[in-house]
């Protein structure tokens, strides 16, 4: 996806990417543990949830690009274009902080516990 | 007035359903949604029996009214019957009589899938509820949790009837989802684009799309353990590599959607009604669009909060928990939307605002207790305790129950022609609405004092006793309010004031019908340029019933509506439906006798329905198209100034059923995948062989076949969309032969190879996953086969290109899950 407009993967496109996220991070947790489990005592900073983090943060840069993006368009956009940049903006913003939401308990809580 | 009539009586002749038994092959979606309506309603009954049972032993301490054995399968059958034989069944029911009118056009795009769906539903369902009545149903609970449902702690039959028979209902569901999505896309009427869509029509089209994607990992798991079963394949024992957490996922990627699967399109009726009552239109519509999306995606995030005390990280229950508190925001945004609504509007108490406001009421607290379950600490103290029992009363009664009702009384005028009774009406409101409350109030107390569910007695002095007697006395308070609900429908029907055109003044299309609607709906087809058509344009009904709007013509005998556009609605042909045929009523009896030869564990008469349900449903197929009695070619039809029929395109609603019906199929086969890998890095025992069982060359010369066979296929299809059809017959032949050598290799894999599908989970599901391939890989050689044939009869050709590119999409799906399936369950574990 290279840029926002108006096409109707737009109206889902911030949860599919969410969705994969979320995915990768429930799976990639839980195989990551069974490979090489970090260390209790490293505590939350440890190599499985800097991964995890460093991907969530990607995927919030890019959720939260593709919102702005969107919410430009839509305000210079023709009427029958207005509707489906105004649901993506909404999706994607939505997407960011669901992504942001969920995530934060990558900061928090150690893994493989 | 004359000439109107006789266009009704033509159009009558071509819509109407045949007389007496030929009602059994009617297709018409009027006649099929009435008949899931009326089945799910039996089976409410059914199921509201059986609760009262259970609550009858429940009333007092130590009580002895049934058995602990007979209890088991009360509550088992209970929570089956009202969730996947009442709950979905007659939300499908409603949306598929609906949705063709709310859109402006004359019937769902697959009529004769809708009858299929109906009658695997009610065949499905009597053979379900026939365990009940031969003392044999399934007591395992409504979520079958192996190891408690596998063959060594269910021996008899009652698990199977299980999953033999919501399987062979979810056939059902699964299409519901497929035709109310590529209605709702791609039959809207002209200038109804997704911004002016009814709002109703977006809930079901996310309801249609969560069905299409969150039934087949239930589909997936209720076969693997039929499998483990009845031929000992171990997907499930530890023991053996299997592990019994695994159902638990793949019940609950489905169970946990499920629940928004029976929300949204409840709420859809929320927010059709609400505004009608408050004379104005739907507040933050855009929001509620959102909230739609929204809820879609993240209700399948969320199904481990149903897991929390079977050992999960608590990294990965903390992103379950936040997730779960997640979608609470979008219920919050509709539920300020309606009360924003009711606040800025001019509010009309009529009968269907008392369910309204009942939902508001109970739906609140039930999405309250939903929070404080998705906390994972509180989650641990009251799981399966009689407080979740209350919240998922809240949510599933309030939720979906009430506004269905409301929804009843709203469009009962539209049904019947007929006004409700108010007075026995709110009686009937008042009843339930007490009686709802007192029963499932005091489980969440009797919960939080430590009662479990699913038990068949208990000891006095526990502080339970004043509970569960006020809480039993509530559902026969409830019951009697259901009584008194049905005797005013019923009575309705013979003593109800005759209803005036468009009684609630409501906006939608779905009102300028009239009342009763006729079979076709409409007699020609709107063109829609607002949200609200009929406040707009209120004597809309008018200039359709006189044949001023489009596509009137009905000389040539064919049921026909609109394609439009998916997002903008354009016009851009005319989809020509088949009328009404016995074929679905067959292939869902050879469908039940192959259900009930498994049962029986009768496998040669299986094997025998099962080539017949095939034959038959090939037949279904070949009677399709440019078909002589379907819409053969004709001069006429090029001079008529309506776009081309659909089967002249190669952009027809087939394409988008092909498309979507992959789609739940992908979602099936990313089921297994996940199973695979579960048990491959997850389950305890599990572990795959150094040594692969199957021959890898075979396989990739198997694979080479089919892509070569899905190659030519593909540059087929395109030059047929460039106008050129060279050599078409040669070119289905040369398909069809690299297509069965590919089958051919395949077969000769699976009958080669070292698989000890009863001795290791690993085993079996590779040998699932290549029977997964075989099926693919047969349907798609036969059909082109039979296309072959159907171009040499003149059905399939430069000017009738449709089929191969409806079929297109087939053939690549089948090539994609062959690789994807050779690199990940072959290459991936030998080079890891």
């Amino acid at each position: 996806m290279k840029q926002v407009n108006h096409h109707p993967w737009h109206y889902i496109g911030g949860w599919v990417i969410w969705a994969i996220w979320f995915v990768v991070v429930y799976g990639g947790l839980s195989i990551a543990c069974q490979i090489n489990p970090p260390n209790p005592d490293e505590g939350v900073f440890n190599w499985i949830n800097i991964s995890l983090a460093c991907f969530t943060l990607v995927v919030i840069v890019f959720l939260s690009g593709c919102a702005l993006k969107s919410w430009k368009l839509q305000q210079e956009a023709i009427p029958q274009a207005k509707f489906p940049l105004q649901i993506a903006t909404a999706i994607y913003a939505f997407a960011t902080f669901g992504t942001l939401l969920v995530g934060g308990a990558i900061l928090m809580v150690t893994p493989c516990l | 007035m004359n000439n109107d009539l006789s266009l009704h009586a033509q159009f009558a002749k071509v819509w109407d359903n045949l007389p007496g038994w030929g009602q059994l092959a009617a297709v018409n979606h009027t006649s099929i949604s009435r008949r899931f309506m009326l089945t799910g309603t039996v089976f409410f009954i059914i199921g509201g029996v059986l609760a009262m049972l259970i609550r009858s032993q429940l009333a007092l301490p130590d009580q002895q009214l049934i058995s602990p054995a007979l209890y088991a399968q009360l509550f088992t059958m209970h929570g089956t019957v009202m969730m996947f034989l009442f709950a979905i069944p007659i939300l499908e029911g409603a949306a598929m009589y609906l949705i063709p009118k709310m859109i402006g056009t004359r019937d769902l795009v697959f009529p004769r899938l809708s009858a299929l769906g109906y009658y695997c539903y009610l065949f499905g369902g009597m053979i379900i509820m026939a365990s009940l009545f031969l003392g044999v149903a399934p007591d395992s609970g409504w979520f079958m949790y192996t190891p408690l449902s596998s063959a060594e702690f269910s021996a008899g039959p009652g698990s199977d009837f299980w999953l033999l028979g919501i399987t062979f209902v979810e056939i059902s569901a699964v299409s519901a989802g497929v035709e109310l999505t590529v209605s709702i896309l791609r039959t809207r009427a002209p200038g109804m684009s997704l911004s002016k869509m009814p709002i109703f029509c977006w809930y079901i089209l996310a309801m249609a799309l969560m069905i299409v994607f969150g039934f087949p990992p239930l589909i997936l798991a209720s076969i693997l353990l039929e499998l483990e079963r009845a031929a000992g394949m171990p997907f499930f024992d530890p023991s053996a590599g299997g592990d019994p957490i695994l159902w638990q996922h793949l019940f609950w990627l489905f169970g946990h959607p499920e629940v928004y699967i029976i929300f949204l399109p409840a709420a859809g009726i929320v927010s059709t009604i609400i505004p009608v009552f408050a004379g104005r239109p739907l507040v933050g519509y855009r929001w509620i669009v959102l909230a739609i999306i929204t809820m879609g995606f993240v209700s399948f995030g969320l199904w481990v909060h149903h897991m929390f005390t079977v050992g999960i990280p608590q990294l990965a229950q903390a992103f379950f928990s936040l997730a779960s508190m997640l979608v609470a925001i979008p219920t919050a945004i509709q539920i300020f939307a309606w009360i924003a609504t009711l606040w800025t509007g001019r509010v009309r108490f009529e009968l269907p605002m008392l369910w309204m406001f009942g939902f508001l009421f109970i739906f609140v607290c039930g999405g309250l207790t939903g929070v404080m379950l998705a906390l994972v600490p509180f989650d641990w103290q009251v799981h399966d305790t009689h407080f979740v029992v209350a919240h998922f009363h809240y949510v599933l009664i309030g939720g979906m129950l009430f506004p269905l009702i409301g929804g009843l009384y709203y469009w009962l005028p539209h049904l019947s022609g007929r006004m409700p009774s108010m007075h026995m009406g709110k009686w009937a409101f008042w009843l339930i609405f007490i009686g709802f409350n007192a029963t499932f109030l005091m489980m969440h107390l009797t919960g939080l004092l430590g009662m479990p569910r699913r038990v068949v007695t208990y000891e006095a002095g526990l502080g339970w006793d004043w509970l569960n007697m006020l809480s039993s006395f509530g559902s026969f308070i409830m019951a009697s309010g259901f009584g008194m609900l049905i005797l005013d429908v019923v009575l309705h029907f013979r003593y109800g004031q005759k209803a005036p055109f468009n009684p609630w003044q409501a906006d939608t299309l779905e009102w300028a019908t009239g009342t009763p609607p006729t079979s076709y709906n409409f007699l020609s087809l709107p063109t829609v340029s607002t949200r609200h058509p009929l406040w707009d344009k209120p004597d809309l009904q008018a200039t359709i019933r006189d044949g001023a709007e489009g596509l009137k013509s009905i000389g040539h005998g064919r049921r026909e509506l609109y394609g439009t556009e998916a997002v903008t609605a354009q016009l851009r042909e005319v989809i020509h439906l088949p009328t009404h045929s016995w074929l679905p009523l067959i292939s869902a009896l050879f469908l039940a006798a192959l259900c009930i030869s498994l049962l029986s564990r009768a496998y040669a008469i299986a094997l025998g329905v099962a080539v017949l349900a095939t034959v038959s449903l090939f037949r279904w197929g070949w009677v399709n198209g440019a078909h002589k009695v379907i819409a053969p070619l004709t001069e006429q039809e090029h001079q008529r100034d309506e776009p081309p029929l659909h089967s002249r395109t190669m952009n027809g609603p087939g394409l988008w059923g092909m498309v979507v019906t992959l789609l739940s199929d992908g979602s099936l086969y990313l089921s297994l995948l996940f199973g695979w890998l579960y048990l491959w890095t997850v389950a305890p025992g599990g572990k795959v062989p150094d040594v692969s069982s199957i021959s890898i060359s075979m396989m990739m010369l198997s694979g080479v076949f089919l892509t070569i066979a899905v190659f030519v296929y593909r540059r087929m299809v395109r030059s047929l969309r460039v106008g050129s059809a060279n050599n078409l017959p040669s070119k289905l032949i040369c398909v069809f032969s690299f297509g069965g050598l590919h089958l051919l290799t395949l077969i000769y894999v699976v009958v080669t190879s070292d698989l000890a599908i009863t001795d290791n989970a690993h085993d079996a599901t590779l040998f699932v996953m290549l029977m997964f391939l075989l099926f693919h890989s047969s349907i798609a050689v036969v059909t082109s086969g039979l296309q072959t044939l159907r171009a040499h009869k003149g059905y399939i050709s430069q000017l009738l290109p449709y089929e191969p590119a409806v079929f297109s999409p087939f053939w690549l799906f089948t090539l994609a899950i062959f690789w994807l399936s050779f690199g990940s369950f072959l290459i991936l574990p030998l080079v890891w």
